[in-house]
């Protein structure tokens, strides 16, 4: 027998750990001695369409294997009926269960396979294809220590140790329906696209006494679009495109991150707060008359402000800035907000638009440093030397203004430095020469402007 | 100019003897270190014996310790362009090394073999991965292996 293939058998199986599935699988049929090493591999990934075409094999290997076997994962087009699951059969290595996209009769199913691994450690469960759906029970799971859990609608989990949750509802308005009840030592919990209020999930959510890190995506699961977030251990709290939210109440004094993603205006106001707290927005602003004023009332609705560390802007359609904020002051009483820093990142490719939207965001809020993300799609060249100019030549703005009566707010501001990948730039003239010089194709670099009163 | 360079004695599967820094191989080898952190090793006397390593074989092993004890500062780059030199072996030499890396539990060492064998199998096609581990024989009887051929033929 040639070398390799007489390696001991735990030296090969540490080489197909690190394989694709695909090309693990590949090395039962190289030869006699590889199916061998194969077959006693304690990780089964099967998938109808990509491997193997036979039913039997699978059912004959787990019939082998099921003692051993640590680490089961099953995809695409799978049918898992119950008879496969013969009842002598116990998985007592499994720690780890992946089922997606596979064909069931029920849920049962799952709840039947499950019970026959009492020591499962991570369960992922993903849109499985049930002929008669019912509502999944994972019960008595001691050692699950994380889930994730998509496409099922309704589901109790019972598992005193789990840590780790991701739950995702089918983008759809069937109620969801979920319980975590016993899951008291949640962590980390990710929740996505649940959609109809459930009063009584809400109770238990907003009551998981340990959870450190918390992610709400696409949902609008809150009664009187308010969430209130009272956590004693969150570390970390991140809300993304949770439309018609108008009120985010957290109190959290051991938060340190917060991420804001959406399009919408929530009042953000964070009580008992951290020294280390920072909240980093992601807004995208859809320009019509209507949202004017809407980021500079986001801004000013953050409580305390001091929290607001940066904000990355997204205009989605930039092209009509011009038409809706003319060449004007925006009218504003006092002075804008102060951030710590702003990205700006969208396509800007009309000069007579220029104006319009620097005057606007420097009317939203005051940031100390700015930056313009480089993608060369974005055409975002010549207007940084604008900016440039604009701030560091104050006459010529005078020049846009003096027919108004109101002076502009951000009119005393100035760039007291330009940077771009470490290196600092002193005049209009080494600004553009670095702009010149950058390639083409999209590059993902920002150039940063530090900005003085 | 400081205390001399403190050097241990490595015995080969021939019984030839190679010394090299000390440093080199406790920074490198789990099961060197741990000898002589318990002090199982004497200096004046001590010579560690490998006998399922052969004097080719430890002359590499040594060299890829030191090199990467006194290259560690490197650019990624040369780093991983000396150890695709170095692993330019044979799948004969190839084993005789992770069989070495193995015993005298070098991890370093061991993850690069295991890349590089991961690495033959990766996306190629059976008789190619064949002709590159030198397998003559798979064993299956020609039945067999015309119905894996039936059954698999992405894998061909």
């Amino acid at each position: 027998m040639d070398r390799i293939s007489g390696l001991p058998k735990v030296i090969l199986h540490d080489i197909l750990g690190r394989l694709p599935d695909k090309d693990a699988a590949k090395t039962s049929v190289l030869s006699k001695a590889w199916r061998e090493t194969w077959f006693s591999f304690p990780i089964l990934s099967y998938c109808s369409r990509n491997f193997f075409n036979l039913h039997g094999k699978l059912d004959m290997f787990i019939q082998y294997q099921s003692k051993n076997l640590t680490k089961l994962v099953l995809r695409e087009g799978i049918r898992l009926d119950p008879a496969f699951l013969n009842h002598s059969l116990k998985f007592f290595s499994m720690r780890t269960l992946s089922l997606s996209h596979v064909l069931l009769e029920d849920e049962r199913v799952i709840e039947h396979f499950i019970s026959h691994c009492p020591l499962i450690e991570h369960l992922t469960l993903h849109f499985c294809y049930v002929y008669n759906p019912s509502p999944c029970n994972l019960q008595g799971l001691q050692k699950l220590k994380g889930a994730d859990i998509r496409g099922i609608q309704e589901v109790y989990i019972d598992a005193p140790n789990l840590e780790n949750l991701y739950y995702r509802a089918l983008d759809m308005d069937t109620p969801f329906k979920m319980n975590l009840d016993s899951c008291t030592n949640l962590r980390w919990l990710s929740l996505q696209n649940l959609r109809s209020p459930n009063k009584w999930f809400l109770e238990q959510f907003y009551w998981i006494p340990f959870l450190e890190s918390l992610m709400l995506h696409n949902c609008s699961m809150f009664e009187h679009e308010r969430i209130n977030i009272p956590s004693p251990e969150l570390k970390f709290f991140s809300l993304s495109h949770c439309s018609n939210l108008k009120e985010v109440n957290i109190d959290a004094p051991n938060l340190l991150s917060c991420e804001y993603d959406g399009k919408g205006n929530p009042v953000i106001s964070f009580l008992r707060i951290s020294n280390q707290l920072e909240l980093n927005a992601h807004y995208g602003v859809i320009m019509n008359h209507r949202h004017v004023y809407s980021l500079r009332e986001f801004v000013q609705n953050i409580k305390p402000q001091k929290v607001l560390a940066s904000l990355s802007l997204f205009i989605h359609e930039p092209y009509s800035i011009r038409e809706i904020l003319g060449v004007g002051v925006l009218q504003v009483s006092s002075p804008p907000p102060c951030i710590k820093h702003v990205q700006l990142c969208f396509p800007m490719n009309m000069e007579a638009r220029y104006f319009p939207l620097m005057n606007w965001l420097l009317s939203s809020c005051f940031p100390k440093t700015i930056s313009f993300c480089l993608q060369s799609n974005f055409n975002m060249k010549a207007f940084i030397v604008f900016f440039y100019e604009m701030l560091m030549d104050r006459k010529k703005c005078g020049c846009y203004l003096r027919s108004r009566s109101k002076q502009c707010c951000w009119h005393g501001l100035k760039v007291v430095k330009v940077t771009h990948l470490e290196r600092t730039y002193e005049n209009v003239e080494d600004l553009k020469a670095m702009l010149d010089a950058l390639p083409e194709s999209p590059v993902e670099e920002l150039i940063t402007f530090g900005l003085e009163l | 100019m400081g205390s001399p360079v403190k050097k241990i004695m490595l015995c080969s599967s021939e019984k030839e003897i190679f010394s090299v820094e000390e440093q080199v191989m406790v920074q490198h080898s789990v099961i060197i270190n741990n000898m002589i952190e318990d002090g199982s090793y004497n200096h004046e006397e001590s010579k560690i014996p490998l006998d399922c390593v052969d004097s080719k074989t430890l002359k590499k092993v040594i060299d890829y310790c030191t090199h990467h004890t006194h290259h560690h500062n490197d650019n990624q780059e040369d780093l991983e362009a000396w150890d695709a030199q170095f692993l330019n072996v044979d799948s004969n030499g190839l084993y005789d090394l992770l069989m070495a890396a193995n015993y005298l539990e070098i991890r370093n060492l061991l993850d690069l073999i295991y890349g590089t064998i991961k690495n033959m199998i990766k996306g190629k096609k059976i008789d190619e991965i064949r002709r590159i581990f030198n397998i003559k024989d798979h064993g299956f009887t020609p039945e067999e292996e015309e119905q894996n051929r039936k059954e698999y033929p992405h894998f061909y």
